[in-house]
């Protein structure tokens, strides 16, 4: 008896695949072909024991641990990206793209001939304009850096090269902590920057504002550093930023997650401490959050904190 | 769930906003972006390769083609197909350029410090006996996985434990649907010889 394409329709019924004509022709077969019969039961057998292979469950605790590596992954891949598209400009801008890599030294020589050249050949006209001059003092001085050279005209044989140059240069800011500009900025830091003593000034900064309602993307950016920074210092700061804002419901989860998941005992103590000022905010806690906090009290090692999360949920009793 | 995700008829990207601000340089909505999607992420990955620490590295390099592919992204398919091909794509080069060990050989539901399993089971073992059956049985499958090509062993875990359509799975893999029914034809056969006697012995079992 011929078994294709029955067989192949036997998978793809398993695996709920398969269309009704051909569902109905495939069991018009299976009544007449035992041992397309017995391929079914092999398969059923096969869909029971690799049903059993558990399925991976992606707890919170598990993506938290993944995004922290893969943020630190991105900033290396942030700062390497800067540099290759400074490196890039200048040899675009340099070479024939067939030539590059052969001729990137020697068209470095005539660069630097052509501008020796220019300097110092008698004759040369002297023509380099203002604010060009004032860059290239700047770069001399370490005030900016000059990338993306791009020839106008390369030729040296006469004495005169000339060229169009990109400055970068730091951008000194001051303003209000207040300003909701400088604090998307601050913001930015405080997610990327590699340097814990920058992400705590960043963080400290905010806590200087006096802030009535906090941004949205500030909060987040907050939560996210309460959730993955490595630094202990870098979340303690954040937190106490969080109990400059008016308390609402996702301050209270972030403060429970904080409370489940964080390592260090000063952090749960103070996120805690501000989860004690619920009643006051007049906020209560959900069935989630009490399970939450009552699994939390089994397994916390800290007397103090464990006393307080069993005052906490007591007291939410009560009300 | 999946289909929706999946498919893409002309309408705006729901994550267009966050992709022009992500494409200029706004790291805040790149992270905002790719975490919106990032737990369907992170799960197809696990559940192909069943090792946390290999789930978390290709996660990683997942993020970083994202981030080096966005200027390139020209939005002809939504976000997230584009988002799920490249982990499906970053998973089979994985795989292909590890080789280098058993993917078996510390499953995610391994019990993590707190004493908590990362995976969900809705059948617990009663008894010793039954669980040593149970993880057994677990592990002659996890082997009998790691038996198939990586593009194989990908249909069958984006099928079964992902619950993707075969029409999914060939958006994501970039072949046919017809190429992904062989790739699940060959998986399911080469599972069902290296599963043989096991099968056997729970149709004997249910027989009595």
């Amino acid at each position: 008896m011929k078994h294709e394409p029955y067989r192949e329709w036997l998978v793809l019924d398993m695996v709920g695949e398969l269309g009704a004509d051909e569902r109905a022709l495939l069991r018009e077969h299976l009544q007449s072909c035992p041992e397309c019969a017995r391929e079914q039961r092999e398969l059923a057998g096969l869909h029971r024991l690799t049903a059993q292979r558990e399925v991976v469950d992606v707890s919170e605790d598990f993506l938290s641990e993944a995004r922290t590596s893969a943020r630190d992954a991105l900033r290396r891949e942030r700062n390497a990206r800067r540099f290759r598209d400074r490196v890039a400009s200048v040899v675009d801008q340099l070479m024939p793209i067939v030539l590059k890599p052969a001729i990137v030294s020697v068209s470095m020589l005539v660069v630097g001939v052509g501008i020796g050249h220019m300097l110092f050949a008698p004759g040369a006209s002297e023509t380099i304009s203002a604010s060009g001059t004032e860059w290239i003092d700047a770069a001399e001085r370490g005030e900016a850096f000059i990338t993306s050279v791009r020839f106008v005209d390369p030729d040296p044989q006469d004495g005169v090269i000339e060229f169009t140059f990109d400055a970068l240069t730091p951008v000194r800011v001051k303003g209000s902590v207040s300003d909701q500009r400088i604090q998307r900025v601050l913001a930015q830091a405080l997610l990327h920057e590699h340097n814990p003593g920058v992400r705590i000034r960043a963080v400290s900064a905010f806590a200087q504002s006096p802030m009535r309602e906090a941004d949205p993307i500030i909060k987040q950016a907050l939560f996210e550093v309460l959730r993955t920074d490595e630094n202990a210092g870098v979340r303690k700061a954040a937190l106490m930023v969080l109990r400059a804002l008016p308390f609402d419901r996702e301050i209270r989860d972030a403060l429970i997650s904080i409370l489940l998941r964080d390592t260090n005992d000063g952090i749960r103590i103070e996120a805690i401490s501000y989860l004690g000022e619920i009643e006051k905010n007049q906020m209560s806690l959900s069935n989630e959050n009490r399970r939450a906090l009552e699994k939390k009290m089994s397994e916390e090692k800290n007397d103090y904190i464990r006393n307080q999360t069993l005052t906490l949920i007591r007291e939410v009793r009560e009300q | 769930m999946a289909e929706n995700h999946m498919q893409f008829q002309g309408k705006e990207d729901p994550d267009i906003n966050l992709i022009q601000r992500a494409r200029n340089g706004d790291a805040l909505a790149f992270e905002q972006l790719v975490f919106k999607h990032d737990r369907r992420i992170l799960s197809i990955i696990a559940s192909y390769v069943n090792r946390a620490d290999d789930a978390k590295d290709i996660y990683q390099e997942v993020l970083i083609r994202v981030y080096r592919g966005l200027p390139k992204f020209r939005a002809e398919s939504e976000f997230t197909t584009w988002l799920y091909r490249i982990a499906a794509n970053t998973c089979l080069t994985h795989r292909a350029r590890a080789g280098r060990r058993s993917h078996m050989t510390q499953p995610l539901d391994d019990e993590d410090e707190s004493g908590e399993a990362h995976s969900a089971s809705s059948e617990k073992p009663r008894n010793p006996e039954e669980e040593l059956l149970s993880t057994e049985i677990r592990e002659r499958v996890d082997a009998a996985l790691a038996t198939l090509s990586p593009r194989q062993r990908m249909v069958f875990t984006l099928k079964q434990h992902e619950g993707f359509k075969l029409t999914e799975i060939a958006t994501m893999m970039e072949c046919t649907e017809g190429t992904v029914k062989r790739y699940l034809f060959e998986a399911t056969q080469r599972m069902k010889k290296q599963l043989k006697d096991l099968i056997e012995e729970k149709d004997e079992s249910r027989d009595k």
